[in-house]
């Protein structure tokens, strides 16, 4: 069965395999041209240039840092939209959950081969056991060879900022168990929508749907994996510049949670007052606000959690693959034919 | 006469609609039997139920004495099955596709798969897609034979063959059961096909048997008798199964063994399997409408 599953998806699964590799490859060239080219303009090693001019109060250095930053522009124009080569990561298990889970089950159904297939000695569970896993296999092999992107991937990202430092946060998504947990989940709903409507647009379109949604889902669920450390907000340069920052929502004297309108409405009245033109230690729209009883805070992941995270992350989407795998197993086990 | 297939009170319903109604037959082995019945009868939900493709509504389908649904395990190897239109992997090719059978079937048969193929002029390089549909019914049924199987049905297996492929075919299938002693069970349209290969013959109508029996009996057994034109049934010995009124005629088929008196110019004569398949077909389908 292995070998039939083979022969028959061996272009999709080549093919993934293949995207994998070209994506991760010229992500790569990408970064190292990035990198290269950094060095050859002298982006890091750029001093403003300065002047003297003399003034009625006496000689005055002036920083011109334009030449600086006019650096790194010729530099972000070098690389130009090659910096945004690393979104493609982030479509390819969507695209494998359309392309490759999606007709899986339902090509079959539709050509009516699960008729020939499911008549011979072998048993339907172990056909829809074997194909499964061997595709899943597929996009395993090709999800390790995007992981080998990370790297060169923050590089990219960093290139719209200058080049200062990608946290480790965003790019969560990029990381090896993340994006292996995704690919997995995306073929296994999809393969189980097609199990279930036998129809390949069907499959591919709902697939799609679905893979999306739980994307979007647990992505805004991510900064509750653990309870996020908080303090007030005047407090926030205190926070490590690599942590994952995380909205939680202010409150009063008793502790008790403050709506968001609450707290903007008394912002508003605050910029409408006189003492919003001195501002200053004991009197800022801080002070105005806890004069009020109402008391910003700002909640944070530090970066420590960070594979935490991953782990909490792939075990989601995997654990959701394995629901639709089994879904996928029973409708094919007990479904009229 | 050992049953190969045995339904009892066996029902299939989709939704409303009931494909197949307190079905009770058994099929004899080392026989070729018909299936025969006007579209919708219930011959593929009969076939299907047989090889575990679907589930009975109610009652039971045993083949070889094993459950249908709870032992298919133990059905499938000794089962060989063509599906209608012939399903296969269209991009695989003639060798891949005999490759397929000896990897899914602990029961394969590589060399009479190969021979038959062979003797049928398949090149084995071809992939489906490019075969005619002959060359795929060849392919199907080499696939099906491959497995070396002790029952065979198919669905269709000669709809859509021009007249020299359906021949072929149906030639192959009865030296394969001459030589093997095998069971087969095929459905068809065509009643010339029917009446060529089959020793056994099963009419469905509106999901139940009509006509059960053995092909030469069933012959022997039925007469038609052309008279005059009457509405009653005149003094015919047997069972009136139809009668047919024309302007100046009544064409009446009967079982039984024929008219005693033909004063009247009734002319009687052997029924043909034609007729005696139209004649209990006709009737059931009206009442149904």
């Amino acid at each position: 069965m292995t070998w039939l599953t083979w022969r028959q998806h061996r272009v999709q699964i080549v093919g993934l395999i293949a995207v994998a590799i070209l994506v991760t490859a010229g992500i790569w060239i990408v970064a190292e041209y990035a990198l290269r080219s950094r060095a050859e303009l002298g982006v890091d090693s750029c001093v403003p240039e300065t002047r003297t001019i003399v003034t009625p109060s006496g000689p005055q250095q002036i920083i011109n840092s334009s030449t600086c930053s006019d650096l790194i522009s010729q530099w972000q124009e070098r690389i130009g939209l090659w910096r945004y080569l690393f979104f493609t990561i982030y479509l390819i298990p969507a695209l494998a959950a359309s392309y490759v889970g999606g007709p899986l089950f339902a090509l079959e159904f539709e050509r009516a081969t699960h008729r020939l297939a499911w008549t011979q000695s072998i048993g339907r569970l172990r056909w829809a056991g074997v194909k499964l896993a061997v595709i899943i296999a597929a996009a395993l092999i090709a999800a390790a060879i995007l992981a080998v992107a990370i790297g060169p991937s923050r590089v990219l990202m960093g290139v719209g900022r200058s080049g200062t430092d990608v946290k480790p946060f965003e790019t969560f998504d990029l990381e090896g168990p993340a994006i292996a947990s995704y690919m997995v989940f995306g073929i296994a709903a999809a393969a189980f929508v097609g199990a279930w409507s036998r129809r390949i647009l069907a499959a591919m379109f709902v697939g799609l749907l679905v893979f999306g949604v739980a994307r979007v889902a647990v992505h805004n669920l991510r900064p509750w994996y653990e309870t996020p450390i908080i303090m007030p907000l005047e407090m926030i340069s205190v926070i490590p510049r690599d942590a994952l920052f995380v909205d939680v929502p202010a409150v009063d004297r008793d502790g008790q949670p403050v709506t968001r309108e609450r707290v903007s409405s008394l912002l508003s009245e605050y910029f409408r007052s006189p003492s919003r033109f001195a501002p200053s230690a004991s009197s800022n729209d801080s002070t105005y606000l806890a004069d009020r009883g109402v008391f910003r805070r700002i909640g944070y992941q530090p970066v420590e959690r960070f594979w935490t995270f991953q782990a909490i992350e792939a075990g989601i989407f995997t654990g959701l693959a394995a629901l639709f795998a089994l879904l996928t197993l029973w409708r094919v086990r007990t479904r009229d034919a | 006469m050992d049953a190969v297939v045995e339904t009892s009170a066996l029902t299939k319903r989709y939704g409303s609609v009931i494909a197949l109604s307190d079905c009770d037959l058994a099929l004899p082995e080392g026989k070729v039997t018909g299936l025969v019945g006007p579209n919708g009868a219930g011959k593929t939900t009969l076939i299907h139920l047989a090889v575990g493709l679907l589930r009975p509504t109610a009652g039971s389908v045993r083949v070889f004495g094993h459950d249908s649904v709870r032992e298919t395990s133990k059905i499938l190897p000794r089962v060989g099955f063509v599906a209608q239109d012939r399903p296969l992997y269209r991009d695989l090719t003639v060798a891949d596709t005999l490759e397929l059978g000896r990897r899914l079937n602990e029961r394969w048969d590589p060399a009479y798969a190969l021979a038959r193929v062979r003797r049928f002029g398949l090149p084995l390089s071809r992939k489906i897609r490019t075969l005619s549909t002959g060359q795929r019914a060849h392919v199907a049924t080499s696939v099906a034979l491959g497995k070396r199987p002790d029952l065979v049905l198919l669905d269709e297996p000669v709809a859509n063959l021009d007249p020299i492929a359906r021949l072929a075919l149906l030639e192959e299938l009865m030296s394969v059961v001459a030589e093997d002693g095998l069971t087969v069970v095929f459905s068809a349209n065509a009643l010339a096909d029917v009446e060529r290969v089959c020793e056994h013959l099963v009419i469905l109508v509106n999901g139940r048997p009509r006509l059960v029996g053995d092909t030469e009996e069933l012959i022997e057994s039925h007469v038609v008798a052309i008279g005059p034109r009457t509405q009653g049934v005149s003094a015919l010995d047997g069972d009136l199964i139809e009668a047919r009124h024309a302007e100046r005629q009544t064409i009446r088929l009967l079982r039984g063994p024929g008219p005693a008196r033909v004063d009247d110019g009734t002319i009687v004569r052997p029924a043909t399997l034609e007729e005696i398949v139209l004649g209990y077909m006709r009737p059931a389908m009206e009442v149904a409408a």
